[in-house]
């Protein structure tokens, strides 16, 4: 009875450590997956207000129907936020929204402070400015992007085998 | 009208200047402008009075109503933003004065606003019944022109005479209209659909300058009648004589006290039948003279 408990424990320990070295490397996935989406959201905007001058919560709302998961909710709360705020700036509201979802995303934080550049002068500045400061925070992404590309290549595997040696490890140690 | 002037204008305002809200509700339909000035309190201009109230203006409330009335995106309106006035939902004119940014001769923007002037923009159906007369004769259109001044009441009487030329009146059967609403005050155009009746077979070409408007509308749309509103520059000039070539009847709209006021070249060539001048002594709308075209003169027949 006792040899079948510890076989079981030793089994979930396993498979937690497993789990964690899983769930540690996904997060590279995540974020390089989350940073290309970001792109082509951005991207998505830039053309919306150089071609048909949509205001920021149509084109928000637009964003928001193509791109899935929390950078699209990023857009679309903001979008219905500023719909139904009247007091709050463009800006700030944008950068509310982005810490209201933080807990939800896989970005680092310097991939948060670059996504927050794109609030500086948000709706208050003309179209040439508006799309400088897009280009630079897509540029910026970009750099960002490729960091996370080499990390992940780096790091998916290392993270997954580590998870299940370390599980293997602590098995015979226990046995 | 109290729940229209608060969808289309004062959700627009911050909490910051809430006491706009203690207006009383049938005080709203007596409404005219709504005129807002840095340092100023508000004043409410209805048609026989006007009321100020105590809460003075401050810059970041300025810049919080114009960001508003953009939709949080000034980029969105800079043209209109340059010619010193916004349109928005609804039609309602905001007029801006500010110091004006120059760029090549030309206004690249407004900065520190001083004034907002919200005209208060309204449909009132039927109100040119009494035109209609003049301007049909059976079953046919008579070129019109409608002079006056601001604010007597030329667009909305020219929006109602669009939708009953549209709609078909009495013996007269709709016609297709092509409208150049150049600042969205004749249709009122929300993402395509126009917030005013404009009438049946109305097609709105919107948001375009007029001389470039009233082409394109009879290349693309053939349209038997062309209506505009305040032509007057010399682009306007050339296409309405497009237009005359073309075989479309014309319906437009000009600033001035009295047919003196309106470009002579228009006088000269005749191209309107009937030109009628309103005033607003009582209130908008009336009219003051009627001329119409006989013998090649134009005669007073009211």
């Amino acid at each position: 009875m006792l040899l079948v408990f510890k076989l079981i424990l030793l089994l979930a320990i396993l498979v937690i450590s497993s789990l964690i070295g899983y769930m540690i490397s996904n997060r590279y996935v995540a974020r390089v997956k989350e940073l290309q989406k970001l792109i082509t959201a951005l991207e998505i905007f830039e053309t919306r207000i150089n071609y048909t001058y949509d205001t920021i919560p149509e084109c928000f709302h637009y964003i928001a129907h193509y791109i899935e998961g929390s950078i699209g909710n990023i857009f679309q709360n903001t979008a219905d936020a500023l719909e139904k705020e009247n007091n709050t700036g463009t800006g700030d509201c944008l950068k509310r929204i982005i810490d209201e979802e933080r807990i939800a995303l896989n970005l680092t934080d310097t991939d948060i402070e670059i996504l927050k550049g794109l609030s500086v002068s948000l709706g208050q500045i003309d179209l040439d400015s508006q799309m400088k400061n897009i280009r630079l925070v897509i540029h910026t992404l970009n750099s960002q992007l490729e960091q996370a590309e080499e990390e992940k290549s780096k790091n998916f595997k290392l993270y997954r085998n580590m998870g299940i040696l370390t599980g293997l490890v602590l098995m015979i140690v226990l046995i | 009208m109290y729940e229209k002037i608060y969808a289309e204008i004062l959700s627009f305002f911050p909490t910051t200047l809430s006491e706009i809200m203690q207006i009383k509700p049938n005080e709203w339909e007596q409404v005219e402008e709504i005129r807002i000035r840095l340092g100023q309190p508000i004043c409410i201009r209805m048609h026989d009075k006007e009321i100020f109230l105590k809460q003075k203006v401050g810059q970041e409330d300025m810049m919080r109503l114009l960001e508003n009335f953009s939709h949080n995106s000034i980029y969105a309106i800079q043209s209109e933003l340059n010619n010193g006035f916004i349109t928005i939902r609804g039609g309602h004119r905001i007029g801006i004065t500010g110091t004006s940014v120059l760029e090549d001769e030309k206004i690249k923007n407004i900065k520190y606003i001083s004034s907002l002037n919200i005209r208060i923009a309204r449909e009132i159906k039927d109100c040119s019944l009494s035109f209609m007369q003049y301007i049909i004769n059976k079953n046919s259109f008579l070129n019109t022109l409608l002079i006056s001044p601001p604010g007597c009441g030329k667009t909305t009487i020219l929006r109602d005479i669009i939708r009953q030329l549209s709609n078909g009146f009495g013996e007269f059967k709709g016609r297709n209209i092509g409208v150049v609403d150049e600042r969205s005050e004749i249709a009122a155009m929300y993402k395509g659909i126009p917030q005013n009746d404009v009438g049946i077979r109305t097609d709105v070409m919107n948001n375009c300058a007029k001389h470039i408007g009233m082409n394109m509308l009879i290349r693309s749309m053939a349209p038997e009648i062309i209506a505009t509103d305040e032509i007057g520059g010399k682009k306007d000039e050339e296409a309405i004589e497009h237009a005359i070539y073309s075989g479309v009847k014309l319906l437009f709209t000009a600033h001035g006290d009295d047919i003196n006021d309106i470009p002579s070249n228009m006088l000269e060539n005749k191209l309107f039948k009937n030109i009628i001048v309103l005033t607003r002594n009582k209130k908008p709308g009336e009219v003051k003279k009627i001329y119409t075209l006989k013998e090649e003169k134009y005669v007073t027949c009211i």
